[in-house]
Protein backbone atom coordinates (compact mmCIF):
# COMPACT_ATOMS: atom_id res chain seq x y z
CA UNK A 1 0.00 0.00 0.00
CA UNK A 2 1.36 3.44 -0.95
CA UNK A 3 1.83 6.09 1.69
CA UNK A 4 1.55 9.84 1.34
CA UNK A 5 4.14 12.12 2.95
CA UNK A 6 3.00 13.86 6.11
CA UNK A 7 1.94 17.43 5.50
CA UNK A 8 0.59 20.35 7.48
CA UNK A 9 -2.79 21.07 5.95
CA UNK A 10 -4.63 24.35 6.20
CA UNK A 11 -8.31 23.49 6.23
CA UNK A 12 -10.91 25.95 4.98
CA UNK A 13 -12.92 27.70 7.66
CA UNK A 14 -16.20 25.96 8.41
CA UNK A 15 -18.03 29.18 7.59
CA UNK A 16 -16.59 29.02 4.06
CA UNK A 17 -17.59 25.39 3.56
CA UNK A 18 -21.06 26.13 4.88
CA UNK A 19 -21.40 29.02 2.47
CA UNK A 20 -20.52 26.71 -0.40
CA UNK A 21 -23.03 24.15 0.83
CA UNK A 22 -25.77 26.78 0.88
CA UNK A 23 -24.85 27.98 -2.59
CA UNK A 24 -24.88 24.42 -3.94
CA UNK A 25 -28.29 23.84 -2.39
CA UNK A 26 -29.69 26.92 -4.09
CA UNK A 27 -28.11 25.99 -7.41
CA UNK A 28 -29.57 22.51 -7.17
CA UNK A 29 -33.04 23.90 -6.51
CA UNK A 30 -32.61 26.26 -9.44
CA UNK A 31 -31.65 23.39 -11.75
CA UNK A 32 -34.59 21.29 -10.64
CA UNK A 33 -37.01 24.14 -11.22
CA UNK A 34 -35.62 24.91 -14.63
CA UNK A 35 -37.76 23.41 -17.31
CA UNK A 36 -37.52 24.52 -20.86
CA UNK A 37 -37.04 28.27 -21.22
CA UNK A 38 -40.71 28.83 -20.80
CA UNK A 39 -42.07 32.17 -21.87
CA UNK A 40 -38.71 33.77 -22.67
CA UNK A 41 -39.56 34.17 -26.33
CA UNK A 42 -37.28 35.51 -28.97
CA UNK A 43 -37.51 38.94 -30.46
CA UNK A 44 -38.92 38.40 -33.93
CA UNK A 45 -38.86 41.89 -35.30
CA UNK A 46 -36.91 45.07 -34.59
CA UNK A 47 -37.68 46.02 -31.04
CA UNK A 48 -36.59 49.64 -30.89
CA UNK A 49 -39.66 51.74 -31.67
CA UNK A 50 -42.07 49.72 -29.58
CA UNK A 51 -39.60 49.19 -26.78
CA UNK A 52 -38.86 52.88 -26.49
CA UNK A 53 -42.55 53.66 -26.28
CA UNK A 54 -42.98 51.02 -23.58
CA UNK A 55 -40.10 52.19 -21.43
CA UNK A 56 -40.65 55.90 -21.70
CA UNK A 57 -38.87 56.87 -24.89
CA UNK A 58 -35.59 58.68 -24.58
CA UNK A 59 -36.19 59.84 -21.03
CA UNK A 60 -33.81 57.30 -19.51
CA UNK A 61 -31.65 58.88 -16.80
CA UNK A 62 -28.04 59.65 -17.75
CA UNK A 63 -25.50 57.07 -16.65
CA UNK A 64 -23.45 57.95 -13.60
CA UNK A 65 -20.99 56.06 -11.43
CA UNK A 66 -22.66 54.39 -8.45
CA UNK A 67 -26.02 53.81 -10.11
CA UNK A 68 -27.95 50.56 -9.94
CA UNK A 69 -29.90 50.01 -13.15
CA UNK A 70 -32.33 47.45 -14.56
CA UNK A 71 -31.67 46.62 -18.20
CA UNK A 72 -34.46 46.96 -20.74
CA UNK A 73 -35.64 43.53 -21.95
CA UNK A 74 -34.27 44.15 -25.42
CA UNK A 75 -32.48 40.82 -25.95
CA UNK A 76 -32.91 37.21 -25.00
CA UNK A 77 -30.37 37.88 -22.26
CA UNK A 78 -32.42 40.58 -20.61
CA UNK A 79 -35.82 39.03 -21.37
CA UNK A 80 -35.14 35.82 -19.43
CA UNK A 81 -35.03 37.58 -16.09
CA UNK A 82 -34.64 41.14 -14.81
CA UNK A 83 -30.95 42.00 -15.10
CA UNK A 84 -29.71 44.50 -12.56
CA UNK A 85 -26.28 46.04 -12.96
CA UNK A 86 -24.13 48.45 -10.95
CA UNK A 87 -22.07 51.17 -12.62
CA UNK A 88 -18.70 50.98 -10.87
CA UNK A 89 -16.50 53.41 -12.73
CA UNK A 90 -16.13 55.55 -15.80
CA UNK A 91 -13.16 54.95 -18.04
CA UNK A 92 -12.07 56.27 -21.38
CA UNK A 93 -13.43 53.14 -23.10
CA UNK A 94 -16.79 53.25 -21.34
CA UNK A 95 -18.49 52.47 -18.06
CA UNK A 96 -17.36 49.59 -15.91
CA UNK A 97 -20.56 47.66 -15.20
CA UNK A 98 -21.04 44.59 -12.99
CA UNK A 99 -24.18 42.45 -12.91
CA UNK A 100 -26.00 41.36 -9.77
CA UNK A 101 -26.46 37.62 -9.30
CA UNK A 102 -29.70 35.79 -8.65
CA UNK A 103 -28.62 33.74 -5.65
CA UNK A 104 -28.47 34.63 -1.99
CA UNK A 105 -24.85 33.55 -1.56
CA UNK A 106 -21.74 34.59 -3.48
CA UNK A 107 -20.49 31.68 -5.61
CA UNK A 108 -16.78 32.48 -5.96
CA UNK A 109 -14.22 34.92 -4.56
CA UNK A 110 -15.14 37.36 -7.34
CA UNK A 111 -18.70 37.68 -6.04
CA UNK A 112 -19.53 39.95 -3.15
CA UNK A 113 -22.36 39.85 -0.65
CA UNK A 114 -23.58 43.43 -0.61
CA UNK A 115 -25.50 43.20 2.66
CA UNK A 116 -28.65 44.48 0.99
CA UNK A 117 -31.93 42.83 1.88
CA UNK A 118 -33.57 43.16 -1.54
CA UNK A 119 -33.28 39.78 -3.25
CA UNK A 120 -32.22 41.08 -6.68
CA UNK A 121 -29.33 43.09 -5.18
CA UNK A 122 -27.82 40.70 -2.64
CA UNK A 123 -24.76 39.57 -4.61
CA UNK A 124 -22.65 41.64 -7.00
CA UNK A 125 -20.67 39.62 -9.57
CA UNK A 126 -17.50 41.64 -9.93
CA UNK A 127 -15.73 38.91 -11.91
CA UNK A 128 -18.28 39.36 -14.70
CA UNK A 129 -17.83 43.16 -14.96
CA UNK A 130 -17.52 44.69 -18.43
CA UNK A 131 -16.65 47.98 -19.98
CA UNK A 132 -19.75 49.15 -21.82
CA UNK A 133 -20.46 52.28 -23.84
CA UNK A 134 -22.81 54.70 -22.12
CA UNK A 135 -25.33 54.30 -24.93
CA UNK A 136 -25.71 50.60 -24.08
CA UNK A 137 -25.87 51.14 -20.33
CA UNK A 138 -28.41 53.88 -20.80
CA UNK A 139 -30.93 51.40 -22.19
CA UNK A 140 -32.04 50.70 -18.64
CA UNK A 141 -34.06 52.10 -15.77
CA UNK A 142 -32.35 53.84 -12.89
CA UNK A 143 -33.32 51.91 -9.76
CA UNK A 144 -31.11 53.04 -6.92
CA UNK A 145 -27.59 54.18 -6.03
CA UNK A 146 -24.77 52.39 -4.26
CA UNK A 147 -23.59 54.08 -1.11
CA UNK A 148 -20.04 55.45 -1.08
CA UNK A 149 -19.03 52.54 1.15
CA UNK A 150 -20.61 49.95 -1.17
CA UNK A 151 -18.93 51.46 -4.18
CA UNK A 152 -15.54 51.52 -2.43
CA UNK A 153 -15.84 47.87 -1.46
CA UNK A 154 -16.94 46.84 -4.94
CA UNK A 155 -13.99 48.67 -6.48
CA UNK A 156 -11.60 47.16 -3.94
CA UNK A 157 -12.79 43.70 -4.94
CA UNK A 158 -12.46 44.61 -8.60
CA UNK A 159 -8.84 45.61 -8.04
CA UNK A 160 -8.27 42.39 -6.16
CA UNK A 161 -9.84 40.23 -8.87
CA UNK A 162 -7.58 42.03 -11.34
CA UNK A 163 -4.67 40.78 -9.24
CA UNK A 164 -3.51 44.24 -8.30
CA UNK A 165 -4.21 44.40 -4.58
CA UNK A 166 -4.87 42.22 -1.57
CA UNK A 167 -8.47 41.92 -0.51
CA UNK A 168 -9.46 44.15 2.41
CA UNK A 169 -10.45 42.06 5.44
CA UNK A 170 -13.99 43.40 5.71
CA UNK A 171 -14.62 42.51 2.06
CA UNK A 172 -12.95 39.10 2.37
CA UNK A 173 -15.61 37.96 4.80
CA UNK A 174 -18.28 38.62 2.23
CA UNK A 175 -17.01 36.90 -0.89
CA UNK A 176 -17.60 33.36 -2.15
CA UNK A 177 -15.50 30.26 -1.54
CA UNK A 178 -12.47 29.44 -3.71
CA UNK A 179 -13.04 27.34 -6.82
CA UNK A 180 -10.47 24.56 -7.10
CA UNK A 181 -12.20 21.39 -8.29
CA UNK A 182 -12.86 20.83 -12.00
CA UNK A 183 -16.17 19.05 -11.34
CA UNK A 184 -17.50 21.79 -9.10
CA UNK A 185 -20.99 22.82 -10.34
CA UNK A 186 -19.92 26.45 -10.06
CA UNK A 187 -17.91 25.98 -13.26
CA UNK A 188 -21.18 25.48 -15.14
CA UNK A 189 -22.76 28.44 -13.37
CA UNK A 190 -19.85 30.72 -14.31
CA UNK A 191 -20.03 29.59 -17.92
CA UNK A 192 -23.73 30.38 -18.06
CA UNK A 193 -23.38 33.78 -16.46
CA UNK A 194 -20.47 34.74 -18.68
CA UNK A 195 -22.45 33.69 -21.72
CA UNK A 196 -25.40 35.83 -20.68
CA UNK A 197 -23.18 38.85 -20.31
CA UNK A 198 -21.42 38.08 -23.59
CA UNK A 199 -24.80 38.36 -25.27
CA UNK A 200 -25.26 41.83 -23.86
CA UNK A 201 -21.78 42.89 -24.78
CA UNK A 202 -21.94 41.35 -28.25
CA UNK A 203 -20.93 43.21 -31.40
CA UNK A 204 -17.25 43.77 -30.92
CA UNK A 205 -17.20 44.24 -27.18
CA UNK A 206 -14.75 42.26 -25.05
CA UNK A 207 -15.89 38.77 -24.12
CA UNK A 208 -15.98 37.64 -20.53
CA UNK A 209 -13.08 36.32 -18.57
CA UNK A 210 -12.52 32.64 -18.18
CA UNK A 211 -12.60 32.15 -14.45
CA UNK A 212 -9.06 31.21 -13.35
CA UNK A 213 -9.15 27.45 -13.35
CA UNK A 214 -7.36 25.29 -12.48
CA UNK A 215 -5.92 27.84 -10.08
CA UNK A 216 -2.27 27.02 -10.49
CA UNK A 217 -2.55 26.82 -14.27
CA UNK A 218 -3.97 30.30 -14.55
CA UNK A 219 -3.28 32.59 -11.67
CA UNK A 220 -5.66 35.56 -11.42
CA UNK A 221 -3.10 38.26 -12.13
CA UNK A 222 -2.34 36.69 -15.50
CA UNK A 223 -5.93 36.68 -16.63
CA UNK A 224 -7.84 39.45 -18.32
CA UNK A 225 -10.88 40.70 -16.53
CA UNK A 226 -14.13 40.62 -18.39
CA UNK A 227 -13.91 44.37 -18.51
CA UNK A 228 -10.54 44.42 -20.18
CA UNK A 229 -9.49 43.71 -23.70
CA UNK A 230 -8.97 40.00 -23.95
CA UNK A 231 -5.37 39.23 -23.15
CA UNK A 232 -3.53 36.05 -23.84
CA UNK A 233 -4.69 33.21 -21.66
CA UNK A 234 -1.97 32.57 -19.13
CA UNK A 235 0.03 35.27 -20.81
CA UNK A 236 0.47 38.98 -21.06
CA UNK A 237 -2.45 41.26 -20.56
CA UNK A 238 -2.89 44.27 -22.74
CA UNK A 239 -2.10 47.38 -20.76
CA UNK A 240 -5.00 49.19 -19.24
CA UNK A 241 -5.19 52.83 -20.10
CA UNK B 1 -54.56 41.23 -19.92
CA UNK B 2 -56.78 43.84 -18.26
CA UNK B 3 -56.00 42.44 -14.81
CA UNK B 4 -52.27 42.84 -15.34
CA UNK B 5 -52.67 46.38 -16.69
CA UNK B 6 -54.83 47.31 -13.72
CA UNK B 7 -52.21 45.98 -11.31
CA UNK B 8 -49.51 47.93 -13.07
CA UNK B 9 -51.47 51.16 -13.00
CA UNK B 10 -52.74 50.92 -9.42
CA UNK B 11 -49.38 49.85 -8.06
CA UNK B 12 -50.61 47.41 -5.40
CA UNK B 13 -52.92 44.44 -5.66
CA UNK B 14 -55.01 45.68 -2.74
CA UNK B 15 -56.00 48.72 -4.82
CA UNK B 16 -57.22 46.57 -7.73
CA UNK B 17 -60.78 45.44 -8.37
CA UNK B 18 -61.96 42.22 -6.76
CA UNK B 19 -61.89 40.49 -10.14
CA UNK B 20 -58.29 41.46 -10.85
CA UNK B 21 -57.21 40.49 -7.34
CA UNK B 22 -58.78 37.10 -7.69
CA UNK B 23 -57.29 36.48 -11.12
CA UNK B 24 -53.75 37.50 -10.16
CA UNK B 25 -53.75 35.65 -6.85
CA UNK B 26 -55.06 32.61 -8.69
CA UNK B 27 -52.24 32.93 -11.20
CA UNK B 28 -49.63 33.15 -8.44
CA UNK B 29 -51.06 30.21 -6.51
CA UNK B 30 -51.30 28.05 -9.62
CA UNK B 31 -47.66 28.62 -10.64
CA UNK B 32 -46.39 28.29 -7.08
CA UNK B 33 -48.17 24.98 -6.75
CA UNK B 34 -46.98 23.77 -10.16
CA UNK B 35 -43.35 24.57 -9.39
CA UNK B 36 -43.27 23.18 -5.86
CA UNK B 37 -44.92 19.96 -7.06
CA UNK B 38 -42.44 19.77 -9.91
CA UNK B 39 -39.60 20.13 -7.41
CA UNK B 40 -41.09 17.50 -5.08
CA UNK B 41 -41.43 15.05 -7.96
CA UNK B 42 -37.86 15.54 -9.09
CA UNK B 43 -36.49 15.08 -5.58
CA UNK B 44 -38.73 12.08 -4.86
CA UNK B 45 -40.09 13.87 -1.83
CA UNK B 46 -42.33 11.49 0.14
CA UNK B 47 -44.95 14.15 0.88
CA UNK B 48 -46.68 16.74 -1.21
CA UNK B 49 -45.24 20.19 -0.41
CA UNK B 50 -47.47 22.38 1.75
CA UNK B 51 -49.30 24.85 -0.44
CA UNK B 52 -49.79 28.55 0.21
CA UNK B 53 -52.88 30.59 -0.50
CA UNK B 54 -53.18 32.92 -3.46
CA UNK B 55 -52.74 35.92 -1.19
CA UNK B 56 -49.60 34.46 0.38
CA UNK B 57 -48.00 33.55 -2.94
CA UNK B 58 -48.77 36.96 -4.42
CA UNK B 59 -47.21 38.56 -1.36
CA UNK B 60 -44.05 36.47 -1.88
CA UNK B 61 -44.04 37.47 -5.54
CA UNK B 62 -44.17 41.20 -4.85
CA UNK B 63 -41.79 41.22 -1.90
CA UNK B 64 -39.18 39.07 -3.61
CA UNK B 65 -39.04 41.24 -6.70
CA UNK B 66 -39.24 44.74 -5.27
CA UNK B 67 -35.91 46.46 -4.70
CA UNK B 68 -37.38 49.43 -2.86
CA UNK B 69 -40.86 50.58 -1.91
CA UNK B 70 -40.97 53.45 -4.38
CA UNK B 71 -41.75 53.35 -8.09
CA UNK B 72 -38.07 52.93 -9.05
CA UNK B 73 -37.81 49.90 -6.82
CA UNK B 74 -40.72 48.25 -8.60
CA UNK B 75 -39.46 48.66 -12.13
CA UNK B 76 -39.76 44.92 -12.63
CA UNK B 77 -43.37 45.70 -13.50
CA UNK B 78 -42.20 47.89 -16.37
CA UNK B 79 -39.78 45.13 -17.31
CA UNK B 80 -42.68 42.68 -17.55
CA UNK B 81 -44.59 44.92 -19.94
CA UNK B 82 -41.58 46.06 -21.93
CA UNK B 83 -41.09 42.40 -22.89
CA UNK B 84 -43.98 42.99 -25.30
CA UNK B 85 -41.64 44.80 -27.64
CA UNK B 86 -40.34 42.83 -30.56
CA UNK B 87 -42.50 39.76 -30.18
CA UNK B 88 -45.38 38.60 -32.28
CA UNK B 89 -46.79 36.50 -29.44
CA UNK B 90 -50.07 37.19 -27.75
CA UNK B 91 -49.71 40.06 -25.26
CA UNK B 92 -51.22 38.16 -22.35
CA UNK B 93 -48.93 35.21 -23.05
CA UNK B 94 -45.88 37.46 -22.99
CA UNK B 95 -46.74 39.21 -19.72
CA UNK B 96 -47.96 36.04 -18.00
CA UNK B 97 -44.94 34.14 -19.36
CA UNK B 98 -42.63 36.75 -17.86
CA UNK B 99 -44.45 36.58 -14.55
CA UNK B 100 -44.15 32.78 -14.59
CA UNK B 101 -40.39 33.15 -15.05
CA UNK B 102 -40.26 35.48 -12.08
CA UNK B 103 -42.33 33.05 -10.04
CA UNK B 104 -39.60 30.46 -10.49
CA UNK B 105 -37.20 32.78 -8.63
CA UNK B 106 -39.82 33.25 -5.92
CA UNK B 107 -40.25 29.49 -5.49
CA UNK B 108 -36.48 28.94 -5.47
CA UNK B 109 -36.17 31.45 -2.64
CA UNK B 110 -39.04 29.82 -0.77
CA UNK B 111 -37.48 26.35 -1.09
CA UNK B 112 -34.09 27.72 -0.08
CA UNK B 113 -35.59 29.08 3.10
CA UNK B 114 -37.35 25.78 3.73
CA UNK B 115 -34.04 23.91 3.38
CA UNK B 116 -32.25 26.34 5.68
CA UNK B 117 -34.85 25.58 8.30
CA UNK B 118 -34.17 21.87 7.99
CA UNK B 119 -30.83 22.20 9.72
CA UNK B 120 -27.21 21.31 9.21
CA UNK B 121 -25.97 18.89 6.56
CA UNK B 122 -22.62 17.12 6.94
CA UNK B 123 -19.78 18.53 4.87
CA UNK B 124 -18.61 14.99 4.19
CA UNK B 125 -21.97 13.79 2.87
CA UNK B 126 -22.20 13.11 -0.88
CA UNK B 127 -23.91 15.97 -2.68
CA UNK B 128 -26.67 15.41 -5.17
CA UNK B 129 -26.02 19.04 -6.10
CA UNK B 130 -22.73 18.15 -7.77
CA UNK B 131 -24.25 15.64 -10.18
CA UNK B 132 -21.88 13.01 -8.77
CA UNK B 133 -22.67 10.20 -6.38
CA UNK B 134 -19.47 10.64 -4.41
CA UNK B 135 -18.40 14.32 -4.40
CA UNK B 136 -18.63 16.14 -1.09
CA UNK B 137 -18.02 19.72 0.01
CA UNK B 138 -14.74 18.47 1.47
CA UNK B 139 -13.73 17.29 -2.01
CA UNK B 140 -14.59 20.69 -3.48
CA UNK B 141 -12.76 22.57 -0.72
CA UNK B 142 -10.05 20.28 0.59
CA UNK B 143 -7.76 23.01 1.92
CA UNK B 144 -4.12 23.47 1.02
CA UNK B 145 -0.72 22.36 2.18
CA UNK B 146 0.73 24.95 4.53
CA UNK B 147 2.96 27.25 2.50
CA UNK B 148 5.67 26.88 5.16
CA UNK B 149 5.72 23.12 4.58
CA UNK B 150 7.82 23.36 1.42
CA UNK B 151 9.18 19.82 1.61
CA UNK B 152 5.75 18.21 1.79
CA UNK B 153 4.45 20.44 -0.99
CA UNK B 154 7.31 19.42 -3.24
CA UNK B 155 6.76 15.74 -2.48
CA UNK B 156 3.06 16.03 -3.26
CA UNK B 157 3.81 17.79 -6.55
CA UNK B 158 6.26 15.06 -7.46
CA UNK B 159 3.72 12.35 -6.69
CA UNK B 160 1.01 14.18 -8.62
CA UNK B 161 3.20 14.47 -11.68
CA UNK B 162 3.94 10.76 -11.61
CA UNK B 163 0.28 9.78 -11.25
CA UNK B 164 -0.74 12.24 -13.94
CA UNK B 165 1.81 10.83 -16.38
CA UNK B 166 0.59 7.28 -15.86
CA UNK B 167 -3.03 8.30 -16.12
CA UNK B 168 -2.57 10.48 -19.17
CA UNK B 169 -0.97 7.64 -21.13
CA UNK B 170 -4.15 5.61 -20.71
CA UNK B 171 -6.59 8.38 -21.56
CA UNK B 172 -8.34 8.13 -24.90
CA UNK B 173 -8.35 10.88 -27.53
CA UNK B 174 -11.77 12.17 -26.56
CA UNK B 175 -10.80 12.53 -22.90
CA UNK B 176 -7.59 14.33 -23.77
CA UNK B 177 -9.44 16.78 -26.01
CA UNK B 178 -11.99 17.42 -23.27
CA UNK B 179 -9.32 18.15 -20.65
CA UNK B 180 -7.41 20.33 -23.10
CA UNK B 181 -10.51 22.32 -24.03
CA UNK B 182 -11.44 22.85 -20.40
CA UNK B 183 -7.94 23.93 -19.48
CA UNK B 184 -8.07 26.46 -22.32
CA UNK B 185 -11.37 27.81 -21.02
CA UNK B 186 -13.32 26.52 -24.02
CA UNK B 187 -16.82 25.16 -23.77
CA UNK B 188 -17.25 21.49 -24.57
CA UNK B 189 -20.30 22.60 -26.55
CA UNK B 190 -18.12 24.63 -28.90
CA UNK B 191 -18.46 23.17 -32.42
CA UNK B 192 -14.70 23.28 -32.90
CA UNK B 193 -14.15 21.22 -29.77
CA UNK B 194 -16.82 18.73 -30.86
CA UNK B 195 -15.16 18.41 -34.24
CA UNK B 196 -11.68 17.77 -32.85
CA UNK B 197 -13.06 15.24 -30.36
CA UNK B 198 -15.23 13.57 -32.98
CA UNK B 199 -18.30 13.49 -30.80
CA UNK B 200 -21.11 15.66 -29.45
CA UNK B 201 -20.93 17.76 -26.29
CA UNK B 202 -22.98 15.33 -24.19
CA UNK B 203 -20.57 12.47 -24.91
CA UNK B 204 -17.64 14.80 -24.35
CA UNK B 205 -19.01 15.95 -21.02
CA UNK B 206 -19.48 12.37 -19.92
CA UNK B 207 -15.93 11.54 -21.01
CA UNK B 208 -14.51 14.50 -19.12
CA UNK B 209 -16.38 13.77 -15.94
CA UNK B 210 -15.71 10.04 -16.23
CA UNK B 211 -11.97 10.52 -16.63
CA UNK B 212 -11.66 12.77 -13.58
CA UNK B 213 -13.84 10.54 -11.45
CA UNK B 214 -11.81 7.50 -12.50
CA UNK B 215 -8.58 9.28 -11.58
CA UNK B 216 -9.92 10.34 -8.18
CA UNK B 217 -11.23 6.85 -7.41
CA UNK B 218 -7.93 5.34 -8.45
CA UNK B 219 -5.95 7.63 -6.12
CA UNK B 220 -8.36 7.04 -3.24
CA UNK B 221 -7.85 3.31 -3.71
CA UNK B 222 -4.07 3.58 -3.81
CA UNK B 223 -3.95 5.70 -0.66
CA UNK B 224 -6.90 4.30 1.23
CA UNK B 225 -5.01 4.14 4.51
CA UNK B 226 -4.01 7.80 4.37
CA UNK B 227 -5.72 10.83 5.76
CA UNK B 228 -8.57 11.67 3.35
CA UNK B 229 -7.78 15.39 3.44
CA UNK B 230 -4.29 14.71 2.11
CA UNK B 231 -5.64 12.39 -0.57
CA UNK B 232 -8.13 15.07 -1.71
CA UNK B 233 -5.29 17.55 -2.09
CA UNK B 234 -3.26 15.02 -4.07
CA UNK B 235 -6.28 14.43 -6.31
CA UNK B 236 -6.54 18.14 -7.12
CA UNK B 237 -2.82 18.46 -7.75
CA UNK B 238 -2.99 15.46 -10.07
CA UNK B 239 -5.93 17.00 -11.94
CA UNK B 240 -3.82 20.09 -12.52
CA UNK B 241 -0.86 18.05 -13.69
CA UNK B 242 -3.12 16.18 -16.13
CA UNK B 243 -4.37 19.54 -17.48
CA UNK B 244 -0.76 20.65 -18.02
CA UNK B 245 0.05 17.42 -19.84
CA UNK B 246 -3.02 17.91 -22.03
CA UNK B 247 -1.76 21.40 -22.87
CA UNK B 248 1.62 20.06 -23.95
CA UNK B 249 -0.05 17.24 -25.90
CA UNK B 250 -2.30 19.74 -27.68
CA UNK B 251 0.70 21.66 -29.00
CA UNK B 252 2.03 18.60 -30.82
CA UNK B 253 -1.37 17.19 -31.85
CA UNK B 254 -2.18 18.49 -35.32
CA UNK B 255 -5.94 18.71 -34.91
CA UNK B 256 -5.67 20.72 -31.71
CA UNK B 257 -3.97 23.79 -33.19
CA UNK B 258 -7.38 25.31 -33.82
CA UNK B 259 -8.34 24.97 -30.16
CA UNK B 260 -5.09 26.54 -29.02
CA UNK B 261 -5.58 29.46 -31.39
CA UNK B 262 -9.08 30.00 -30.02
CA UNK B 263 -7.58 30.67 -26.62
CA UNK B 264 -5.32 33.36 -28.08
CA UNK B 265 -6.31 37.01 -27.93
CA UNK B 266 -8.87 38.05 -30.52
Amino acid sequence: MKKLPRARIVRPAVVVSRRLLRWLREWHIDRLLTEEREGVGRAVRPVEPKLLSLVGGEKAAPVRVGQVRLLFPASEFSRARPRYVAVLARRKEGHLVAPFGRFAEPAVPGEWLTGRGAAPLRVLCIWNARLMPATSVRRSWLIDNLSRCELDQALALHLHVSGRTALPERTAERVGPPLVHPLDPRVEYLDEEREWMDQWTAMGQPRGMVYPFPPSAAVPQDLPLAAEKRGKYRGKREPRS
Amino acid sequence: MGDWLEWRERCALALCSAGAQSALMGFAAMHFSRLTRHYATRTNAPDQPPQLSGRETWHLFETHLAVRHNREGKRYKDWLFARLAGTADDELDVVAGGAALLMRDVVREHLRNEHSAQGVVSLSAPLAETGSASLTVEDLLPGTIDTADEVAKHEFEHLALGHAGEFFRDMDHREKVAVLAKSLGLSLADPAVEEVAGCRKSVLNTSYRGALERLAADLRRQYEEDDMQSVRILVLMTFEAVASLAGAWGVSERGCARLLSMAEPR
